[in-house]
């Protein structure tokens, strides 16, 4: 168990978001976090990666509670996000955002992790002119320098088509194998998660509603009432 | 003793005034107004030539009711169409603003400093436990106390201030749910402009009027909105009257260093709250 | 309404720009580099061209005002931080050098250094308090810190060190390369020190934006969460800008105080940061050079403009402002560059700038 998360409790004046919320992550595989718009899934990943600090949870990675940590330390020792939206910086070339976090991190295979992303040829564009679905490359290249233990991927498929989605899924759940990480992927489109996913945690109002295989969430009945059953 | 507070609750009433219209326009759309200086200083050399020409109180009438109408045509003419801008380059047009406003001034008043006589009935002295005390000065406790409990009644009472007060909170989420924010913002400058309207009559017969005055009150009110604005107009209330007490307490015992206090206080209060402003109008 | 950099002007300033000010890669750097140094040379001939003594008083003030508002362009271009407390590292450099020469007695190499060593220090303390606040909220502080050093240079009890309202002449010691208190009043010797100013302050300021640690500060002017999120600290590059802008409006104070020889507290009050922020902002803070053709346009303009005992100076500065501000944000310099790079780039196809963030 590389990363395991325990009771995150996050409170917005009065309103519960997430309640004792936890799920374990294990190198090479992809955890699964689905859940309706508002059950927290977001949230979740925030407090993980520590874009959210205090209240209650438990993180313990590699053997040490690191809740009270900042991002910037969560990120140098192995914990890495992308971000739903996305977060590259438009006027920066694609091997400067690449070069950027090599220098900090000290990793010198980046050129290899850009021709596994295809951003070769693109390395001269800025950012901010090259495809939707390129950008997200970025962002996500860009969590992966330095490989990280695990990573956290808020809806990398948003905004994009489902067919790149599904594609998407599929290179993350490679990488996940390729390279040996734990992936925590949180995804709208439910198809790509029971495609790509080895564990899944269903998430419902800020609780969790199960948690198994993707066969077992697929049977369960209160997963269909609040969930999935409404996607037909 | 009883004098020292009285004269921190004139200056410190005053400085809630100007903080008070500088922390709503900042509160709705992030937007620190550096015109607000110069309005209040233009009001005080208004109000110095009405009061001479014809009557003080013509002028505690008037000259914040033009005021507020100034806000609301400049809302409406010209930063209803600026509102996507970035608030720092609305800021610095501000900044443009006051320059103008200030030369304008000077062009018609010239740069020399006026002074002007409390009016009646307020041009004598009561006794204030035994010592005489100018009874303009209670006029301007009372007064800006008045405005200032108006302006948060109607914040928390009225439709209108609900809505300024949920604006703040978040303007967008505001505009979603149905009220005419353009309205709103143009509602929030006129009262702003009017309030240092308000300050600059007031001050008129209390210190001198200068060119000056409006660029050195300016930085105090923006601290006093910093530092008590981190919620709400009680705060502000607070800020200004204890910077008010420190100040004029201080000019007794520490001449001269007392004038730093504003801004020992700010650094402090940024050393606590690094992220300094909240701005947000809370009644 | 948040004040994060994601809000920065910058960006939609550049949108403006277009991709403007950057210059394409590869060969065709090398003639631009040719007519850099051709433009540097020729700026040493200047006083051949401005012949009259006023006028040359003129250009040596425009280029102290442009180094001045180089250092606070610096901070808006890299950053999007817009500081109105620059006046604390002008005019106090100006007075720390004023002073370590008048009564300090040293000569003016060792009060040079120490007045720039000063405004390190200073610049150090008063930023660790300041870059962690962003957007409007460090405007203000910034004001109120500088506000703070003005206040306290006119209080009675600092008058025997700053001369308070009398102000403080300076008496300068020893030479510097060779130069003494008289050739330094001479507006022709100035000149080029300043322009050599200018030129190392420019290659200085155009190195540190394009080497990586440019990008950082671009990027965090962009994204700083993201960049946290890449495990690099934010708090330390912010500071290291911030200390480095102080500097360059410090060594234009020390030219102040050296051409000028008399200080007067209004270098420090915040109209003389407003002043660097105008000639910044009128220039352009998205170009190299823009804060320096603002300083130019406005120390002519300001010449020619108050001549008579006329007084409106002020109004033609403000309405300036809120023009170039309304309708113009990339300033002369910028808008006339972004010009030139549409009407060169029409053939390429658009770029399109609109993001989803």
């Amino acid at each position: 168990m590389v990363l395991t998360v325990r009771d995150v409790t996050v409170r917005f004046k009065g309103v519960t978001a997430l309640e004792d919320v936890g799920l374990d992550l294990q190198r090479g595989r992809v955890h699964g976090v689905i859940g309706p718009n508002g059950a927290g899934k977001s949230t979740f990943v925030d407090v993980v990666s520590g874009r959210r600090r205090g209240g209650k949870a438990s993180i313990v990675f590699d053997g040490e509670n690191v809740a009270g940590r900042s991002v910037t330390w969560r990120r140098r020792h192995g914990i890495a996000r992308s971000f739903q939206r996305t977060s590259v910086f438009p006027d920066l070339t694609v091997r400067a955002h690449f070069e950027l976090v090599a220098r900090t991190l000290r990793d010198e295979s980046v050129d290899e992790l850009i021709d596994a992303l295809g951003l070769g040829p693109l390395l001269d564009r800025k950012c901010g002119q090259v495809s939707y679905g390129d950008q997200r490359r970025v962002d996500i290249g860009m969590a992966l320098v330095g490989g990280p233990a695990v990573l956290l991927a808020d809806e990398p498929g948003a905004g994009l088509s489902r067919s790149q989605s599904l594609e998407l899924a599929r290179f993350i759940r490679q990488l996940a194998r390729e390279r040996d990480m734990a992936v925590l992927y949180i995804e709208h489109d439910v198809d790509a998660v029971f495609e790509v996913c080895d564990d899944i945690t269903v998430l419902n109002l800020g609780r969790v509603l199960m948690s198994g295989s993707p066969a077992e969430v697929r049977q369960d009945n209160g997963v269909r009432d609040a969930y999935l059953g409404r996607e037909g | 003793m009883a004098i020292q507070l009285l004269n921190a609750l004139a200056y410190g009433s005053l400085l809630l005034i100007l903080a008070l219209g500088l922390a709503m326009i900042f509160g709705l759309g992030g937007v620190f107004n550096f015109g607000h200086g110069a309005l209040y200083m233009f009001s005080a050399y208004t109000a110095y030539s009405l009061s001479s020409a014809v009557s003080f109180w013509l002028a505690l009438v008037t000259v914040p009711a033009v005021l507020a109408l100034v806000g609301y045509l400049v809302d409406r003419g010209a930063f209803r169409f600026l509102r996507s801008r970035d608030p720092i380059e609305l800021a610095i047009i501000t900044y443009g603003g006051a320059l103008v406003v200030e030369n304008i001034v000077v062009m018609v008043w010239g740069t020399q400093p006026r002074a002007l006589d409390a009016p009646a009935p307020f041009n004598g002295s009561v006794s204030v436990l035994g010592d005489p005390y100018p009874s303009y000065r209670l006029f301007v406790i009372v007064f800006s106390l008045a405005v200032a409990i108006g302006i948060a009644s109607w914040l928390r009472y009225s439709k209108m201030g609900l809505h300024v007060r949920a604006a703040s909170r978040d303007l967008r989420m505001t505009a979603v749910a149905g009220v005419d924010t353009d309205r709103l913002n143009a509602v929030v400058a006129a009262v702003s402009f009017g309030l240092a309207g308000v300050a600059g009559v007031l001050v008129a017969p209390y210190a001198t009027v200068s060119i000056d005055m409006g660029a050195r009150i300016l930085v105090i009110a923006l601290i006093v909105t910093t530092v008590g604005g981190l919620g709400s107009i009680g705060g502000a209330a607070i800020a200004a009257i204890a910077l008010g007490l420190i100040q004029v307490t201080g000019d007794v015992n520490l001449p001269g260093w007392s004038a730093l206090t504003p801004y020992v206080v700010m650094i402090v209060v940024l050393i606590v709250h690094p992220r300094g402003i909240a701005g947000r109008i809370e009644t | 309404m948040t004040l994060t950099s994601e809000d920065s002007m910058e960006r939609r300033i550049k949108a403006d720009v277009g991709s403007g000010n950057r210059r394409p890669g590869g060969p065709r750097l090398r003639p631009m580099w040719v007519v850099k140094v051709g433009l540097v040379a020729i700026g040493f001939l200047v006083p051949l061209v401005v012949t009259g003594p006023y006028q040359r008083h003129l250009v040596v003030n425009a280029a102290i005002l442009g180094i001045f508002g180089l250092g606070v362009a610096f901070l808006i271009r890299r950053l999007g931080m817009v500081s109105l407390g620059h006046a604390l590292y002008f005019g106090g450099a100006a007075y720390a050098f004023g002073a370590f020469s008048t009564h300090g007695g040293l000569d003016i190499v060792p009060a040079l250094l120490l007045a720039l060593g000063g405004v390190v220090a200073v610049a150090l303390a008063v930023g660790s308090l300041l870059v962690r606040s962003r957007g409007i909220a460090f405007t203000m502080l910034t004001l109120a810190f500088g506000q703070f050093v003005f206040t306290l240079a006119g209080l009675t009890q600092t008058r025997s060190v700053t001369g308070g309202d009398d102000g403080l002449p300076v008496r300068m010691n020893g030479t510097l390369l060779g130069l003494t208190v008289r050739d330094f009043s001479n507006p022709t010797t100035m000149w080029t020190i300043c322009w050599a100013v200018v030129t190392v302050v420019l290659l200085a300021l155009g190195l540190i934006g394009r080497s990586r640690f440019g990008k950082l500060l671009e990027a965090i002017r962009e994204n700083e969460e993201r960049v946290r999120f890449n495990g690099s600290n934010t708090y330390l590059p912010v500071l290291v800008a911030y200390v480095v802008s102080a500097l360059v409006a410090g060594i234009a104070g020390v030219l102040f105080a050296l051409y000028n020889s008399f200080l007067s507290l209004d270098v420090l009050a915040w109209t003389t940061s407003g002043n660097a922020l105008i000639v910044s902002f009128i220039g352009g803070c998205w170009t190299a050079t823009g804060p320096l053709w603002g300083a130019l346009i406005y120390t002519v303009g300001n010449a020619m403009l108050v001549s008579g005992g006329r007084n409106e100076w002020q109004l033609y500065v403000g309405v300036a402002v809120i023009v170039v501000m309304v309708f113009a944000k990339a300033g002369v310099v910028g808008s006339l560059q972004a010009q030139w790079v549409r009407r060169r780039e029409r053939r390429q196809p658009p770029v399109d700038l609109v993001r989803t963030s």
